[in-house]
């Protein structure tokens, strides 16, 4: 893990193992992040604990296999308090990781 | 029978090249088109589901050979997929390995509870996939190899039941249940006791004694049950012909020594009950102490084995000579095979001597000393599923025999044994030239059950008695040819040359054997067509010390007969030689 945003090593093995479909992998990381982005805000209005773990994981996983750790950091932080029940900073994880994915899905663009 | 090969399950194509159909089952869309593409890189087929529900449909269509689940998954999670899809595989093994980033312990033991195999984290590595992929291959094979011989044990393991109830068909139609239907008789034997090697026979003899035998032979299976059809059919025949418990271990042995391998043999206890006689002739070569119980007293009395078992010892060395007690109404004689001692109980603790000996010092009903037995036994054992090499058998000596009488053979309908006959063989030159008569007589001779005792002394008389009338009769040699050191050798010379001149010439065996009280006579009668060598009737009897002077003249042949027999008689013109053997039932 590096403290980039995204690791370009990870980038360059995913370019390389999926060739055309490189974008494709993009696309779904990008909607599959803003549907479980949405369910997390749905979650956290409802303080649906359960959700938030669930959704959390995902996005996390997700985040881990395109090298995304900042953003996988976040997630865990995120599914971590899900887990545990606990509101408190809930909005404050879910603000930064909401800003994180804004960032990675800008710049996975480029690649 | 077909072949192993021929039974092995059909293996797919990409089996061969090592590529598997690999179901992924992944919410996450970017993370399932991830491992979809490794997979693919890796040359495998990939089938793939968006949840849980989906992938348990998938798996049940598609049938994969490995399967990747995602843990957190809608629609049915990953944990309950696992354990239905691997209900579905049944006793394949179809590994299941989870796709997750959950860390904590408490969550991978659920996982691996719920069926899981292994783990893969993300983010995906080729590299850990691929050896993952290979050892759970590996392993799959492994299982599918075990699995396949599994199922070719139980199929053998089928066959050798069916072969075996087929064996037991043959031996029953051999040992018919004989005389233990008798209500004198009880015994505890399992169904297909022969296959551990355990047999019981019982038979009454045609002068109404009850002959029953107890046989524990080593070893199991079919091995131990080959050696149970000529011990019974040895059994049944004999003393359905009446022959004597002696000739009868002498035969069973001489069976067994000759058929069975070293090692396998036959322990046994042969008992002779003689219900006129009040009394039993017991016969142990191997078997654990005989009891004989009494009714009156309640004490009881050992019959130790004081024989190696039958089937150890060629026939020269083979004793059987028995231990005879005497018995009153009411006494039980008791015998088992070793099985009693040793049956196990669950924590594997032997049944042992003292809980046998405990039984027979508690001073019981005669009567009650089997069941007795056999209740502690079973309680010993409780359900374990030895009890299958209990055989314990109890015999009632009865005030009233008249149902042992009533299985006594109708005289020689039966068993057609030889009583009353007459016999006449007669050998011309042709004959006298090629044939030794002797076995075929000893032959016929032998079925009669008091002479077959006596076969081999009545071998000798009938070697002399032909040997006379062959060569001082027919062909007129001297014996004092013998008696000079060269003679030998120039008697039968002579004796060679006149059997090739031979033309017109015989020797006449004549037969009668008549059933006496309690035994037989037999008369034997050898003519020749020689001019004989007394004029006078010449009876001689028993002791070859009072025998005339010219009876020597007859070489020492004939005073070996004589001696044998009960009397010789040489009849005019001296070419008719006979002896009268009588017998007595052996007792």
């Amino acid at each position: 893990m590096t403290d980039a945003r995204i690791d370009a090593a990870m980038m360059e093995q995913l370019k390389e193992l999926l060739g055309e479909r490189f974008t494709e992998l993009v696309d779904r990381f990008i909607q599959d992040g803003e549907r479980r982005l949405g369910l997390l805000r749905e979650a956290l209005k409802t303080q649906d604990f359960v959700a938030i773990h669930a959704e959390a994981h995902g996005l996390k996983g997700s985040s881990r296999n395109i090298g995304a750790n900042i953003l996988g950091g976040l997630c865990s932080d995120l599914e971590q308090m899900g887990k545990e029940n606990k509101a408190e900073g809930l909005q404050t994880v879910f603000a930064a990781l909401e800003q994180e994915f804004a960032a990675v899905c800008a710049e996975l663009r480029t690649w | 029978m077909r072949s192993l090969q021929d039974r092995l399950p059909a293996e797919s194509a990409t089996e061969n090249t090592g590529a598997l159909k690999i179901l992924v089952a992944e919410d996450s869309a970017a993370d399932r088109l991830i491992l979809q593409s490794m997979l693919q890189r890796s040359g495998h087929e990939v089938v793939l589901a968006e949840d849980g529900e989906s992938a348990i449909t998938a798996f049940s269509e598609c049938h994969p050979d490995l399967v990747f689940l995602d843990v957190i998954m809608p629609n049915v999670n990953g944990i309950e997929a696992a354990r239905r899809i691997k209900s579905l595989a049944g006793d394949e093994l179809v590994p299941v390995i989870f796709l997750t980033s959950l860390a904590d312990a408490e969550s991978l033991a659920t996982c691996l509870d719920a069926g899981g195999d292994d783990f893969l984290s993300k983010p995906y590595n080729q590299i850990v996939l691929d050896s993952k992929i290979k050892a759970f291959s590996r392993m799959r094979e492994m299982h599918r190899t075990v699995a396949h011989q599994k199922d070719q044990i139980a199929l053998h393991n089928k066959h050798l039941i069916q072969e075996q109830n087929v064996a037991k068909q043959v031996f029953d139609k051999i040992a018919h249940a004989g005389a233990l239907k008798l209500d004198i008789i009880r015994y505890y034997m399992s169904a297909l006791a022969v296959f551990n090697g355990d047999v019981l026979l019982a038979e009454v003899s045609p002068r109404g004694s009850l002959f029953v035998v107890l046989g524990d032979f080593t070893g199991h299976g079919l091995p131990a049950a080959i050696g149970s059809m000529p011990l019974a059919a040895t059994f049944y025949g004999m003393v359905g012909k009446g022959f004597s418990l002696a000739d009868i271990l002498r035969e069973i042995n001489q069976k067994l020594y000759q058929t069975l391998p070293v090692g396998l043999f036959c322990c046994a206890t042969c008992v002779d009950i003689n219900f006129k006689k009040n009394r039993i002739s017991v016969w142990n070569g191997g078997l654990p102490d005989n009891i004989l119980y009494r009714h009156k007293t309640r004490t009881y009395e050992r019959v130790k084995s004081s024989h190696l078992p039958l089937g150890v010892l060629s026939n020269r060395d083979f004793k059987a000579d028995t231990q005879v007690l005497h018995l009153e109404p009411g006494d039980h004689f008791l015998m088992w095979s070793d099985g009693i001692q040793e049956a196990r109980n669950r924590a594997g603790v032997m049944f042992g001597e003292d809980n046998i000996n405990a039984v027979l010092d508690s001073s019981l009903d005669a009567s009650a000393v089997y069941a007795q037995i056999l209740k502690n036994v079973q309680e010993h054992i409780g359900s374990t599923e030895k009890d299958d090499d209990i055989s314990l058998v109890d015999i009632t000596f009865p005030e009233d025999d008249s149902k042992v009488q009533g299985l006594v053979p109708k005289s020689g309908m039966r068993n057609g044994y030889l009583e009353d006959w007459e016999l006449t063989l007669t050998l011309v030159a042709s004959s006298l030239k090629t044939f030794n008569p002797l076995s075929l007589l000893i032959h016929v001779i032998s079925e009669v059950p008091g002479l077959r005792q006596n076969s081999s002394v009545l071998y000798t008389v009938l070697s002399e008695l032909f040997n006379n009338a062959l060569e001082h009769g027919v062909l007129g040699l001297e014996s004092s040819i013998k008696s000079s050191p060269t003679g030998f050798a120039e008697y039968y010379r002579l004796r060679k040359e006149g059997l090739e001149a031979l033309t017109e010439a015989f020797v006449r065996f004549e037969f009668r054997h008549e059933v006496r009280e309690n035994g037989g006579m037999l008369t034997i009668t050898v003519v020749d067509s020689g001019k004989g060598f007394v004029p006078q009737d010449l009876p001689l009897t028993g002791d070859p010390q009072k025998l005339p002077a010219s009876a020597q003249y007859y070489g020492r042949g004939l005073t070996l007969v004589a001696s044998i027999c009960d009397s010789l008689q040489i009849l005019p013109p001296g070419n008719r030689v006979r002896v009268q053997f009588s017998w007595n039932y052996e007792e």
